[in-house]
């Protein structure tokens, strides 16, 4: 992963353009995970992106709990936009990997649980999958891929499910009113908490579908966005 | 850089912020807040930093005079609220602290030849040192996105409501390009100062773990041993029910 001999990804693929034509298809299909040095600095700043979008947006929960889930669902959708540009610029294989563990370990470094951490690289995992299913080329492959890593949002509320009393100890939690944390409790049952990772996921395709047409309409044209199907990773 | 005596190795600065941060932000970290505050006293001191200390002190002091004394001096919920909201600012500034003591003794490239002997893979350390170097960059982004905003007239919880699509579309998209401009111009340097070259970089002075860092994990884990001391005596007064 961290091998950097390779040239940049976003330059037609090292490996496509070594195999000769004749070559197994298995060896084309063999995804590469070496980064070049623009992969490394958009995998850095796309995740600096998606946590200021994340936060920006999560501010609004201070209102009331109702409001904080409302602002958690809107957030799923616009870091989307982001995730799918870094989808889009870089299609290779181990990005999404290295952009769940430095997400992650800066929120738990904030105060997230350890669970939410292991879901999100896990998650990161599984979508790193369905990208490569599509071939890094699809983009019903990463509208899916979006829509299975957005499920991350579920894992913050994951100790809602077996230690309520310990959520509700955490600092941040310590921070908001009696009432806040007595609205919080009450709204917060397992229905409700299944719904909502239920509706993290939707979120997640919606915003896929989003960050999609948001690609064609501004970024390509901007060249911020490459125009055409991705090489082959 | 001047060379102040016993030097802390950089991965003893990181380890010391990452498990600061890890044991006061937890739930029940309320009990590691005065060692962390020691710890933070402790480095600024040890790097003769006074004008740090001067700012760890006060902060910390009028945080804790804003928990602790506020609420019994004038009480009344916004006494009270202020007094919650300062607590949790509490357990940011003593790991800020911890923190202030890693940025302001450690340039970047000691930084970096640090995580590579911590054997760190360097699509980790080099992707997260541009984030932690762009946060910033992009929260002030966002701040210059939303002002330009509310000066069209462009913010507002009717139209947020009636247009989302247009009002994400107006947040994040010149959020992104104005970051990805500053992304492309740090890949060019990156590149320019041999960044994804073949050979391993070295560096002039060599991290290598000394006295100075066995000393300081002595003195963490006296803190650590003596303020879950403090928290297991106070759990279990508090369990027999003589603090309620």
């Amino acid at each position: 992963m961290s091998t950097p001999a390779t040239p940049p990804s976003t330059s037609p693929t090292p490996s496509a353009a070594a195999t000769p034509s004749a070559a197994p298809d298995r060896a084309r299909r063999r995804p590469s995970f070496s980064m070049s040095p623009r992969d490394l600095v958009d995998v850095g700043v796309f995740a600096a992106l998606y946590i200021v979008v994340i936060f920006a947006i999560n501010m609004l929960g201070y209102v009331n709990p109702l409001v904080m889930l409302m602002a958690l669902l809107v957030s799923v959708v616009v870091s989307s936009v982001p995730f799918m540009l870094l989808v889009a610029r870089t299609r290779h294989a181990g990005v999404l990997t290295l952009f769940a563990v430095l997400v992650a370990g800066l929120l738990l470094v904030l105060g997230h649980p350890p669970v939410s951490f292991a879901l999100t690289v896990a998650l990161a995992v599984v979508a790193e999958v369905v990208l490569w299913l599509g071939r890094y080329r699809s983009r019903a492959a990463s509208v899916m891929a979006c829509g299975v890593f957005s499920a991350w949002f579920a894992g913050p509320l994951l100790p809602l499910f077996y230690d309520r009393q310990g959520y509700f100890a955490t600092p941040s939690m310590q921070a908001m009113s009696p009432d806040y944390r007595a609205a919080m409790d009450a709204l917060f049952s397992v229905p409700v908490l299944l719904a909502f990772d239920v509706l993290a996921f939707v979120s997640g395709l919606l915003g896929g579908l989003l960050g999609l047409a948001l690609l064609r309409k501004h970024f390509v044209k901007a060249g911020l966005a490459p125009a055409g199907p991705a090489p082959r990773p | 850089m001047r060379v102040r005596g016993w030097r802390l190795d950089p991965r003893t600065r990181v380890a010391l912020v990452l498990l600061t941060s890890l044991a006061v932000m937890r739930p029940g970290g309320e009990v590691h807040v005065p060692a962390a505050a020691g710890l933070a006293l402790g480095l600024a001191v040890a790097s003769r930093a006074w004008r740090r200390l001067l700012v760890v002190v006060v902060v910390l002091g009028a945080l804790t005079l804003l928990v602790t004394v506020l609420p019994a001096a004038v009480p009344h919920p916004v006494t009270a609220a202020l007094a919650v909201a300062s607590a949790f600012a509490l357990r940011f500034a003593v790991v800020a602290g911890v923190a202030a003591h890693l940025v302001a003794t450690t340039p970047p490239g000691e930084l970096v030849a640090g995580l590579r002997a911590a054997r760190l893979p360097r699509s980790l350390t080099v992707s997260a040192a541009v984030m932690l170097r762009f946060l910033p960059v992009v929260a002030a982004e966002a701040a210059a996105v939303v002002d330009a905003m509310r000066l069209r007239g462009l913010l507002g919880w009717r139209r947020a409501l009636r247009s989302p699509v247009a009002t994400s579309e107006r947040f994040v998209v010149p959020l992104v390009a104005s970051s990805l401009r500053a992304a492309e111009d740090l890949s060019a340097s990156a590149l320019l100062r041999g960044l994804g070259g073949a050979h391993r970089p070295t560096a002039l002075r060599a991290p290598r773990l000394g006295p100075a860092d066995a000393l300081c994990a002595a003195a963490v884990a006296a803190l650590a041993l003596s303020s879950g001391l403090v928290g297991a005596l106070v759990g279990a007064w508090s369990g027999s029910g003589t603090l309620r």
